[in-house]
């Protein structure tokens, strides 16, 4: 018995008490980064989509929701000539921006992503990629790569040396 | 002559005999008594009883290595047997078999027909290192001269065996040092060493009995069967027989070839080079070379053998001993040792090839003043795990390991101050070059 | 073969002495990592990844750290994984080898079915500490084929050792020294073996890899694989065709103990791809497009005027048999000269009598004469087995020398260069001269005499000195064989050889196509005969199921054929010349689309399945529907119930395969594996709803991911080899009975030629075509690259492919006016520069099977000046 009026107290005082009601839509609430909601496709510092289509974060969502084709520029960069997911089944778990090598796919905290017709739930890379660095700033893949692209030869990646020269009779 | 019978005949200017020269010093008696009077049998036994060990660095007994090679006919397959001299010596701190092939090519080639005789072969491969120059153009002579003189060729002295003799000058890499490199660099492969057993004596170059022996092993046969092996044995002051050409490197007032006893010890040869320079007082000393491990003031008087070094931690080698004055830093010596062995690895086995540079270039940090605390766990690493023997692929890893690993541990506060101080502190505090 | 008890981390095993510790481990399904050593190649330490502590004895309380796949196995030993040091060395090694590993992962094929990042996660090293410079390295461009990427290389050799040794090749090699040592070719340029391809699979990390599958990548895991046989020459290596969005991306090695092991060709390989590229879609009638069902009906009243079947040898046995059923065993023939047929059909009585020797049997054999086949053309990865036949003698020195022979490179060193004797006598110099210990150039028409003195000198007859050493190679060999190609007097030859030598000798005799045994089992006479019938009016309509009649016979045949009949239907996946030519043309699967069964060159029938879905109909189906009564036949199993009622001498192929009732408790075999990606955004544009997966009535295998995966899938139905944590070919060893044995759960396919009887002698000669006539005699010249009809056509192989050749000898040449380079025209056909080469006999002319002349050709023909 007094148990239950105990609880009862409990419940009745929640009528006086202050309420934080926040006034959605025109308050719009303060996600912090880490927030997983709108999937986005970032670019590197120098505007380059970072996505190199490795097929990780396809390999790790757990519905695969993302389908993604390779393909590779005349200058040697891969990128995803197909970059697809489909939000019907997307459950924003977070684990293709976990899996992610180059920092491209990043989760967002925008989760005004309703839409009327499912038809246009499935997203294309058009919708996906945006022109920042999203979340992570200054990550730049091919300067860690060792694979030569247009404009970043063999030997200029971050701590690499110079290409060997076979015909150097030098020991 | 007793004292020094291997390079007591040697001119002071290197300058070699001609057959008849080096015949008028009774030079070809060993061969003339040896191919007439003595089976291969029984050379083979003097050289045992002489107590030779193989001095290419190994120190395996000669006898031994010998009695593994077939007589004739007796091994599967056809062809000949071969036996080939080593004259690579590029072992750092190693020119003591310089002054054999410069200066004493008649001597070299009296032990190798004894040798050949002793172990059955039907050609003998003398390689010498390409930037020995004057050795083989010597050497070379000295064959065409003993050919036209009847010890090599058809009918050896009438004994009904043939024997071809020949230089073959290296292409120049350290690795042809070792033994089944140089077989595999004198069947015109890459110079990659090859894992024994099988080895040499079951399937050497082009897969038949091989064997391999230094330039001063060999050297030592012909005085072995002119004397007798209870000389041999009576000129070491231990029981490993012989002198030994020891050489003497580094902070010594007058570097140079000196042949002592076996047994010499490290004070006596230091003296007798001129004593330590630089501020005269010893660091420590690596008594056999670059691929030796540091020994340190307490062991001046250690007896300098195969078995006494290995006993102290060290190892005999080729006893090309290096020393460092107080003013000589380790840490920068074997900065150099171990850019050396980097360069010189052969690229086929992982630890060697991608663990020696690695090792190189925190060294060379240390040097400058540039390295962590957690390179020297690296370093550690490599030597607790490369190190020992069938780690790696050959030994070049494994003598790599030794200066590098004595010295880690004898000197571990001095790789410390280098990190700790940024510097060398021995170049620092002494103004002068570290070494 | 006796045992050996040890015992590794504690749990005592039984192996097959006289191996390595890492085989055995890996054969008991104990995962020693490592990577320089290969089942195929042996042992040579260079690694260090497979260290373990081993103790001799029960005495032996400290043990050593010895390397796993040089230590042989011993009695007693004791073996540990587990090791703290082994486990440290293991750890270490893989951090040396990622010193200079770029951080590529992403950006490499071979991501995901990579030894390196199994081998990686099996060591468990993960934290980098290196902190100096990556050593660098340029590419090379090495030919439409494969990738190079040498920054990835980890220096493990087994490139090297696969071409140069195993392969033979020459110009790739290593160059350099200590942390510096590149893998390479002396300059650019396409490699010139036609082995090259096998670097991919071989290669553990992604330094080379399939250039095409790069072009239209997808990962490993997300592709389905189907277990497919190659239709590229008479051999028929198991493959397996990865598949992704309908569209095959790569064709790799599936391990088959007898027949591939470990490699296939690059005609396999790269040829395969041509289904990707080059497809005839559309049914015609008269030339132009036509649905289907138009053209079927079209068709079905031509036949209803009477009909005349031509099979094909690289159609199934199921085509095959449709159509025959169709037009009657009277009115089928083989879309091959009559001359082909028949030595074709000898082979299959001589095969019969139990002498068919596999590939795996080939490399076995001590003694080998080859009568005018050129292999490596022909069949090449036959020629890949001889160079390992040629290391018997080799490898049996060595162990006389005690030096086993999976210790490879001491094992090479100790047999002294010692060669089996190989007799291979061709016309023109050949890949394999190299091998043979008698290299004999003779003309065409001297081959099968000198097998003939041969075999005399065998039963004691004088011969020449040649005749005479290889006859006494022969005779003292316990396992001699004798190879020929598809010629009645070389095969007669050979059965006479085969004969003489008793029943030790085996016959190694390869038919031209893939399926050429399987027809020449149907009966089926040569192509002449129906143009006779079609000349003589017994029929109107001329039925040709894929196959090229311009590829295989002379154009003069053809021409009569299609003088005669009145109405040609054709049906093919490509389109080939008989298909421009056709009245009504039928658009049929190729071998990615439909499964099959084909008969190889021993005589195993082997059961290809489609790799992709919703192709186009097979080729049974399509003839099935021109039946004027269409037989009850919907699935695979019923055209094979029905061939074997109509030829129960091919009832054992329905054995090659489960049928497609069968089930695995988890139900039919899955060809997409479990971590397949993107199945619910895949090919969804604008749409949510995903679409069914396709079915296969045809075979026990599910296109989708839904089924039984692993290795307990019976070994016809393999999707690949299953082992947990070995993504790459290195897996393959796990499934083995030993590095070079069979499957664990046997080799697949089933014998078909144990009905036939066995052959009467030809007491009459084979007739001999007459080469009578001006003009000079045809020689064949079979190319490794070109020899296929239709995977020449493969855009990267056909870079690949050496330009048509026509050479004469320089007298002929001068004879006619003709000078090198000028282009000329042989029997009128399209222009090709003229090679002048003395090794081409007088009075021949050496050309291009299949793209200069027909296969058949036999009259002289003229050469001259193309205007």
């Amino acid at each position: 018995m007094k148990g239950i009026l105990e609880s009862l107290g409990r419940i009745g005082a929640k009528l006086a008490t202050r309420k934080y009601t926040a006034g959605y839509p025109e308050v719009k609430p303060e996600l912090p980064a880490r927030y997983r909601a709108r999937i986005v496709l970032t670019r590197d510092p120098d505007g380059q989509e970072r996505c190199v289509a490795c097929n990780l974060c396809a390999a790790a969502c757990p519905v695969d929701c993302i389908d993604v084709v390779k393909g590779e520029t005349d200058d040697g960069r891969w990128y995803p000539e197909t970059f697809r997911i489909n939000f019907a089944r997307c459950i924003f778990c977070g684990f293709c921006e976990e899996a992610c090598p180059t920092q491209a796919i990043q989760l967002t905290p925008d989760f005004e992503t309703a839409d009327y017709a499912r038809e246009s739930l499935v997203h294309d890379k058009a919708d996906l990629l945006i022109a920042g660095q999203g979340k992570q700033k200054g990550y730049r893949y091919w300067s860690v790569a060792g694979k030569a692209i247009g404009g970043k030869d063999k030997g200029a990646a971050e701590d690499e040396a110079a290409p060997v020269d076979l015909k150097d009779l030098t020991p | 002559m007793t004292e020094k019978p291997l390079t007591g005949r040697a001119r002071p200017d290197r300058r070699p005999h001609t057959l008849e020269e080096w015949k008028a010093l009774g030079g070809y008696e060993a061969v003339e008594r040896g191919l007439r009077e003595l089976s291969p049998e029984r050379v083979l036994d003097m050289v045992d009883e002489a107590a030779l060990n193989g001095r290419g660095g190994a120190g395996f007994p000669a006898a031994k290595k010998w009695r593994f090679m077939p007589k004739r006919g007796a091994a599967p397959g056809d062809g000949p047997s071969y036996f080939i001299v080593n004259g690579d010596e590029m072992e750092p701190g190693a020119f003591k078999d310089r002054i054999l092939l410069e200066a004493l090519p008649h001597q070299l080639i009296e032990g190798a027909i004894l040798a050949a005789y002793a172990t059955h072969c039907d050609e003998v491969v003398i390689l010498i290192r390409d930037a020995y120059r004057d050795a083989i153009r010597n050497v070379s002579r000295a064959i065409a001269e003993a050919e036209e003189a009847g010890y090599l060729g058809r009918d050896v002295l009438g004994t009904g065996r043939d024997l071809k003799m020949w230089v073959h000058p290296s292409a120049g890499r350290y690795i042809v040092g070792e033994e089944t490199a140089l077989i595999e660099a004198l069947e015109g492969k890459r110079a990659v060493p090859r894992k024994r057993p099988p080895f040499p004596a079951q399937s050497g170059l082009w897969g038949r009995p091989t064997t391999v022996n230094n330039v001063e092993t060999v050297s030592c046969v012909g005085p072995i069967v002119a004397n007798g092996p209870q000389w041999f044995q009576s000129l070491s002051r231990t029981n490993e027989g012989g002198t030994k050409v020891f050489a003497v490197s580094g902070r010594v007032h007058r570097p140079q070839v000196i042949e002592a006893p076996m047994g010499t010890t490290a004070r006596e040869l230091i003296a007798r080079a001129g004593g330590v320079s630089g501020n005269g007082r010893l660091r420590c000393f690596q008594p056999g070379g670059g691929a030796s491990g540091f020994l340190e003031p307490d062991a001046l008087d250690l007896p300098l053998d195969f078995g006494h070094v290995a006993q102290a931690g060290s190892m005999f080698g080729t006893g090309t001993m290096i020393v460092l004055d107080e003013t000589a830093c380790p840490v920068g010596v074997i900065a150099r040792h171990m850019a050396f062995y980097a360069r010189e690895s052969c690229g086929w086995c992982t630890p060697c090839r991608d663990g020696l540079p690695w090792v190189a270039k925190i060294m060379a940090d240390l040097e400058a003043g540039r390295a962590r605390m957690e390179d020297l766990d690296v370093l550690q690493m490599t030597v607790e795990v490369a190190g020992p023997r069938g780690r790696s692929f050959c030994d070049l890893m494994g003598g790599a390991m030794s200066p590098l690993g004595t010295g880690l541990a004898r000197f571990r506060d001095l790789f410390e101050a280098h990190v700790r101080e940024g510097c060398c502190p021995i170049a620092r505090d002494h103004g002068r070059a570290a070494a | 073969m006796s045992k050996v008890r040890l015992t590794i981390d504690g749990i005592e095993r039984e192996v097959e002495a006289g191996q390595d510790l890492l085989s055995a481990s890996l054969g008991l399904g104990v995962d020693v990592p490592h990577f320089c050593w290969h089942a195929a190649l042996g042992s040579v330490g260079a690694c260090r990844l497979c260290a373990v502590r081993v103790h001799d004895g029960a005495e032996d309380t400290t043990g050593r750290i010895e390397m796993a796949c040089m230590t042989p196995v011993a009695e007693g030993q004791r073996v540990e994984l587990a090791d703290p040091e082994a486990y440290e060395m293991r750890a270490r090694v893989i951090e040396w080898l990622m010193v200079n590993h770029p951080h590529d992962c992403a950006v490499c094929e071979e991501g995901g079915a990579c030894h390196l990042q199994d081998m990686t996660v099996a060591t468990g090293h993960h934290r980098r500490r290196y902190r100096f410079t990556k050593r660098t390295h340029r590419n090379q461009d090495l030919g439409p084929l494969l990738t190079h990427e040498m920054n990835r290389c980890i220096a493990c050799y087994r490139c090297t050792r696969f071409y140069r040794g195993y392969a033979g090749g020459r110009d790739l090699d290593v160059f350099g020294a200590h942390d510096r040592v590149y893998f390479g070719r002396y300059e650019d340029g396409p490699l010139e073996s036609p082995f090259a391809g096998n670097l991919a699979e071989v290669c553990p990390t992604g330094v080379f890899n399939d250039k095409g599958w790069s072009e239209t990548y997808a990962r490993k895991w997300d592709m389905a694989a189907t277990p497919v046989i190659c239709t590229g020459c008479s051999v028929g290596c198991n493959l397996f065709a990865a598949e992704r969005d309908g569209r095959v991306r790569r064709v790799q090695n599936r391990y088959h103990g007898a027949i591939n092991g470990h490699f296939i060709c690059d005609r396999g390989r790269f040829g395969t791809l041509h289904v990707t590229e080059d497809r005839l879609d559309a049914a015609r009638v008269g030339g132009t497009a036509a649905p289907v069902a138009e053209a079927t009906a079209a068709a079905r009243a031509a036949l209803a005027q009477g009909a005349v079947g031509l099979g094909s040898p690289r159609a199934s046995l199921e085509t095959n048999a449709a159509l025959r059923h169709l037009v009657g065993p009277e009115r089928f023939f083989a879309a091959v000269p009559e001359r082909e047929a028949r030595a074709v059909g000898r082979m299959a009585a001589w095969l019969a009598t139990g002498r068919a020797a596999s590939l795996k049997e080939m490399e076995q054999a001590d003694a080998v004469l080859v009568l005018g086949a050129d292999l490596t053309g022909v069949a090449p990865r036959a020629a890949l087995a001889l160079r390992q036949t040629a290391r018997g003698a080799a490898d049996a020195l060595a162990a006389e020398k005690g030096v086993p022979a999976w210790l490879d490179n001491a094992a090479r060193g100790a047999g002294e260069g010692r060669k089996t004797p190989i007799a291979l006598v061709t016309p023109m110099p050949d890949a394999l001269d190299d091998v043979a210990t008698w290299a004999l150039r003779r003309a065409p028409e001297e081959i099968a005499p000198l097998g003939r003195a041969v075999a005399a000198a065998l039963g004691g007859a004088a011969a020449d000195e040649e005749a005479a050493g290889i006859a006494r190679a022969l005779h003292g060999a316990e396992r001699p064989l004798i190879v020929v190609g598809a010629d009645g007097a070389l095969v007669e030859a050979a059965g006479a050889l085969a004969e003489a030598l008793g029943d030790g000798a085996r016959l190694a005799l390869f038919p031209p196509e893939a399926n050429s045994l399987g027809l020449a089992l149907t009966g089926a006479g040569g192509l002449e005969g129906a143009v006779a019938a079609l000349e003589a009016g017994q029929a109107r309509t001329a039925v040709i199921a894929e196959a090229d009649l311009f590829e295989r016979a002379e154009a003069e045949l053809v021409e009569r054929l299609f003088a005669a009949a009145e109405t040609v239907v054709a049906l093919d996946s490509a389109e080939t010349e008989t298909i421009r030519r056709a009245d009504i043309v039928l658009p049929v699967a190729d071998w990615s689309e439909a499964a099959g069964t084909f008969v190889n060159h021993e005589g195993r029938a082997q059961r290809s399945f489609a790799a992709v879905p919703n192709g186009r109909s097979a080729g049974w189906r399509a003839i099935r529907d021109l039946c004027a009564a269409a037989p009850a036949w919907e699935t695979l199993d019923d055209m094979l119930a029905a061939m074997a009622a109509d030829l129960p001498q091919l009832a054992p192929a329905r054995a090659a395969a489960p049928d497609a009732a069968h089930r695995l408790p988890l139900g039919q075999v899955a060809r997409a594996p479990w971590r397949m990606s993107g199945r619910t955004a895949h090919d969804l544009a604008g749409r949510v709803p995903e679409g069914t997966p396709a079915r296969d009535t045809d075979a026990p295998l599910a296109f989708s991911m839904e089924g039984a995966h692993g290795t307990d899938a019976p070994p016809a139905l393999r999707t690949g080899y299953a082992v947990p944590g070995l993504h790459s070919a290195s897996a393959a060893p796990r499934v083995t009975d030993g590095p070079r044995g069979p499957l664990k759960a046997g080799d697949p396919g089933a014998f078909v030629l144990q009905g036939v009887d066995a052959p009467a002698r030809e007491t009459a000669s084979v007739p001999e075509d007459a080469a009578t006539g001006a003009g000079l005699i045809p020689l064949a010249l079979d190319d490794p690259f070109a020899g296929d009809e239709l995977f020449r056509r493969a855009a990267r192989l056909a870079d690949r492919c050496p330009a048509p050749v026509v050479a004469l000898h320089p007298e002929d040449a001068a004879a006619r006016g003709l000078a090198a380079g000028m282009p000329v025209a042989v029997a009128g056909a399209a222009p090709v520069a003229l090679t002048l080469d003395g090794d081409v006999p007088r009075g021949h002319v050496a050309a291009s099977v299949g793209r200069v002349l027909p296969r058949g050709a036999r009259a002289p023909v003229t050469v001259e000046a193309a205007s």
